[in-house]
């Protein structure tokens, strides 16, 4: 990337990244991989844009805004991009077919990172999850894989497009309506009886996430599509041994919970072996005049929202689960419970 | 207590653990056991869901029946059980339409006790919250069309369709009332209209329209607890007092619409709507009134996770909108200094 073409990029900040001033004038932005030490005029851009990047302004805007060098930000905002601190919105937006497919699977790979730095999985994976944080979590990931009897029957429901992309949405809705019962069996064998899981109210952001992919399954199957590219990406490629090291610490950190992660890592295999290395978006991408820039725009929407209501549904169970003595699984209400 | 009775655990009793035993509390009332670790408390109540005896329980957990008894003595003195109800018993519509009063009532305390609500009375929240506050809320209202517009859709009783599309037509435009506000406080029209809402402001809408398809008393029951009633009403408008004076004193413009928009709704009688439209909606059976009450149950979570939503999204001093800006990043600006735009 040059400088002149970043002062149309439009940066948004990672949450991962830390930034902090130091010695000197200079400032410090670090992430899980890295660690940049920025001085002079550089060092005194960051401090300034720290809380701008949102992916709302241009690297123009951005120099007009903080009365600095458009070229000085432009070459900040290169080095952050190069180190992933940064990702340019604007570089996935008003592309069509192939250009946006590539764009988009970087986009999603920001995302899905974004996703898992999320401090719920920190908790996690340090073993100091409470039990109802490990179960809450279980049974609100239940909820998720269970509404592919929503989302993924209400996109096969909706498609307007050919007969041969409604054959691939409606096998991918085949293959996935029963995994709900992979979770709820491994719940079960925590313990958990099956009524007790299946009628527990989501927390609202798991609501909110189901609803999401729901309305959009509704009304756009371009975007709806999109989203399957965030759903599926995992930052890095997911191998049948990868899993079963995940899956092995979580059960090693917390042992009450083995049935349920061993729920987790079978479901996840199943993807792993199904091969989601192109998915149905990208074939439609690749379809001429279909996927415009028009199109893409709303598709590109669809993923960052997607992208938000992921990282809410960890808010809530984190501060849900986490926080409070909470009887796992959540009970219904029953208006008897108001008897004068 | 009668070993051979069903009890259903109350649906907010959390477990804490004490020195000695366990904390059984619920929001009005609370139980100590002493000499039972809470695991095994959390058992017990896990187990009390109406389709087991407590002999049945007690074999269940392996706990003697006697302390079982004793345990649920307790509770029941203190309303965190009830005894479950044989069948699914009719719940006349008055009956159902007072209940909700009560228990919206505490809800609403509890939903107003969130430190947004209570920060933006007492004036500690940033001005970028309030900033934030009006615009999530012109989201919410704007969205009235996603959420009315479904309820009158999807509704099957042609009386209850005129009910909601009556209502449709006096609220359709309402967002022009927040617009007003978000003009005074110098955005744009186009910057508003391009406005993104927060995830958590299109969860509550897309919980409504969820309701909306599913039952159309789910709907009226989340409606019912949206509008004023009542002390309501005084206290609405003690809370836009408050703001004002915090936030707007020299520039009443944006508080004002907020007002009229109250003003108006008091006007049109949108203070009724489980009175009016439940009786063309259809008999209501004990499990119908209990999952409506859980759909507003929910949209009261809902909001609850808006508040917390927007507190963190708008965190700062200055205010800004959410145009194009995306992420999770806890502190989203990028406009100018409230005072710049006063």
């Amino acid at each position: 990337m040059t400088a002149v073409a970043a002062l149309g990029a439009r940066p948004l900040i990672s949450a991962r990244a830390d930034i902090r001033g130091a010695a000197g004038g200079g400032s410090v932005v670090e992430t899980d991989d890295h660690v940049l030490e920025f001085d002079g005029a550089a060092g005194r851009v960051i401090l300034q844009l720290a809380d701008r990047l949102d992916g709302g302004d241009t690297v123009q805007d951005l120099a007009a805004a903080v009365a600095c060098d458009p070229g000085v930000v432009a070459e900040v905002i290169k080095t952050l991009q190069a180190h992933g601190a940064v990702f340019d919105l604007a570089a996935v937006e008003d592309r069509s077919g192939g250009e946006l497919r590539a764009a988009l699977r970087q986009e999603c790979a920001f995302w899905a990172k974004e996703i898992q730095a999320h401090s719920f999985w920190r908790t996690l994976l340090s073993g100091a999850a409470n039990p109802e944080t490990v179960f809450g979590w279980g049974i609100e990931q239940f909820h998720y894989v269970e509404a592919a009897n929503e989302y993924m029957a209400a996109a096969a429901a909706n498609c307007r497009l050919d007969h041969g992309v409604r054959m691939q949405i409606g096998k991918r809705f085949a293959e996935e309506s029963e995994h709900g019962d992979i979770f709820l069996g491994g719940l079960q064998r925590c313990g958990f009886e099956h009524e007790s899981v299946v009628n527990a109210p989501p927390l609202p952001a798991t609501s909110a996430l189901k609803d999401y992919l729901f309305e959009l399954a509704c009304s756009d199957s371009i975007a709806t599509e999109a989203t399957f590219n965030l759903m599926q990406s995992s930052g890095e490629p997911l191998t049948r041994a990868g899993l079963a090291r995940f899956y092995g610490e979580l059960t090693r950190l917390y042992p009450f919970a083995g049935p349920m992660f061993e729920a987790f890592h079978d479901h996840a295999v199943i993807d792993v072996e199904e091969g989601h290395e192109r998915t149905i978006f990208d074939e439609l991408c690749d379809a001429p005049g279909l996927v415009t820039p028009a199109a893409g725009r709303r598709a590109i929407d669809a993923v960052r929202g997607l992208a938000e209501h992921f990282i809410l549904f960890f808010d809530n169970i984190e501060a849900y689960y986490g926080a409070r003595d909470a009887i796992v699984p959540r009970r219904a209400v029953d208006i008897d419970a108001f008897a004068r | 207590m009668d070993l051979d009775t069903r009890w259903i655990a109350h649906f907010e009793a959390a477990v804490a653990e004490i020195s000695g035993g366990a904390l059984i509390d619920g929001e009005l009332s609370s139980v100590e056991v002493i000499g039972v670790p809470k695991q095994a408390v959390s058992r017990v109540m896990l187990s009390l869901d109406g389709g087991r005896t407590l002999n049945e329980v007690a074999a269940r957990i392996g706990m003697p029946a006697s302390v079982v008894s004793a345990i649920c003595g307790a509770l029941s003195e203190a309303s965190l059980i009830h005894k479950a109800e044989v069948g699914d018993r009719p719940v006349p519509h008055e009956e159902f339409a007072e209940l909700s009063r009560r228990v919206f009532a505490a809800w609403k305390k509890r939903l107003f006790s969130h430190p947004l609500w209570q920060g933006l009375v007492a004036g500690t929240a940033p001005p970028g919250q309030f900033a934030g506050w009006l615009m999530e809320n012109y989201q919410f209202i704007e969205g009235v069309n996603d959420r009315l517009g479904s309820a009158t859709a999807y509704c099957r009783s042609r009386a209850g369709r005129r009910h909601f599309a009556r209502h449709f037509r006096e609220e359709y435009d309402h967002g022009e009332f927040f617009i007003q506000g978000l003009l005074a406080l110098d955005f744009s029209r186009d910057a508003i209209y391009a406005s993104r809402p927060l995830a958590s402001t299109r969860g509550i809408i897309n919980h409504m329209r969820r309701c909306a398809r599913q039952d159309s008393l789910f709907y009226a029951a989340c409606s019912g607890f949206l509008e004023s009633t009542g002390g309501d009403r005084s206290n609405a408008r003690a809370f836009f007092d408050a703001v004002t004076e915090n936030y707007a004193s020299d520039r009443p413009a944006i508080v004002s619409p907020l007002i009229a928009h109250l003003e108006l709704d008091e006007e049109y009688g949108h203070n009724g709507v489980i009175e009016s439209v439940g009786p063309y909606l259809g008999p209501i059976s004990h499990a119908r009134a209990s999952a409506a009450l859980q759909a507003v149950r929910a949209l009261v979570e809902g909001l609850e996770l808006w508040s917390s939503d927007i507190v963190r999204h708008y965190s700062s001093d200055t205010i800004s909108l959410r145009a194009r800006a995306y992420g999770s990043r806890r502190t989203v600006v990028g406009a100018r200094p409230m005072e710049a735009a006063r």
